[in-house]
């Protein structure tokens, strides 16, 4: 650790793996049961958030698979 | 209760509440500014912690300025428009400074800056099909922007580069895709004639 770091570089990827596993988890399931409730939407807006829903599933999926791919590779 | 709705004049509207520019949220959002010069400073000294601090100080403050919207209540769409504003100027020029810096691959970072501009053009023909100032709401876009946040740390802290931001490109391309259709094609509710 130098002056030019504020942590060592472990507790640094640590922190980030952290930080994107926790977001991308938590995208993943709270967006999957919003996405099943929204299943049979009807209207453009709840059409609207099922898609947003979608994207976001993605969205922690690909999050989730950085960290592990970051860690096993 | 009844009686207090009874004494009201039945002929006079309520006032639309005016909420000034100058706000607690809005001085907030446009804080945001401030962690761009050192922002640029960490990169071109080589100081990947320091950029990532800078790059979470942007995103936490992203979040706080709508908390203070709603704790001060001086929601209004100025706001709305001026928080979507930041967040593309801010976004951007990280973006572009990483590409330029060779923290992140230049073709996805140049699409990403297109794409959010594009966006921003839809947004103001949205606006004029609606008839006034309006932000579009998109869940979709409001997962990328996030997600635009993240490429942000993760180019800054050197992690899976290439794996996060080349998938991104066809992520935002199809919200893109998705939001263009819903701005500009589909019937828009509550639009002035």
């Amino acid at each position: 650790m130098t002056g030019e770091e504020l942590v060592s570089h472990t507790v640094f990827v640590w922190f980030i793996s952290i930080m994107t596993a926790g977001v991308a988890g938590y995208y993943f399931f709270a967006r999957s049961f919003q996405a099943v409730k929204l299943w049979n939407a009807d209207t453009p807006e709840l059409r609207d958030k099922r898609f947003g829903c979608l994207i976001g599933i993605a969205i922690g999926a690909i999050g989730a698979i950085g960290v592990l791919k970051y860690h096993l590779s | 209760m009844a009686t207090l709705t009874t004494t009201a004049p039945a002929t006079e509207a309520p006032a639309p509440r005016v909420v000034p520019k100058i706000n607690p949220a809005n001085a907030i959002t446009a804080s945001r500014f401030l962690t761009l010069p050192p922002f640029v400073w960490a990169v071109q000294n080589g100081y990947h912690q320091w950029a990532t601090l800078f790059v979470l100080i942007c995103g936490l403050l992203d979040k706080v300025d709508g908390l203070a919207a709603k704790v001060f209540d001086c929601r209004s769409t100025f706001g709305e428009l001026f928080d979507a504003i930041t967040d593309g100027i801010c976004y951007g020029f990280c973006l572009a400074v990483l590409a330029y810096y060779g923290w992140a691959p230049v073709f996805p970072c140049v699409s990403v800056i297109v794409l959010g501009v594009a966006n921003t053009g839809m947004r103001t023909l949205y606006g004029m099909r609606l008839g006034r100032a309006a932000n579009y709401k998109s869940f979709a876009m409001e997962h990328i922007v996030g997600y635009t946040a993240f490429l942000l740390g993760f180019a800054t802290a050197n992690f899976e580069v290439d794996f996060y931001y080349w998938l991104y490109v066809p992520l935002m391309l199809g919200v893109m895709i998705h939001d263009t259709k819903r701005m500009l094609i589909d019937p828009v509710p509550g639009a002035l004639a």
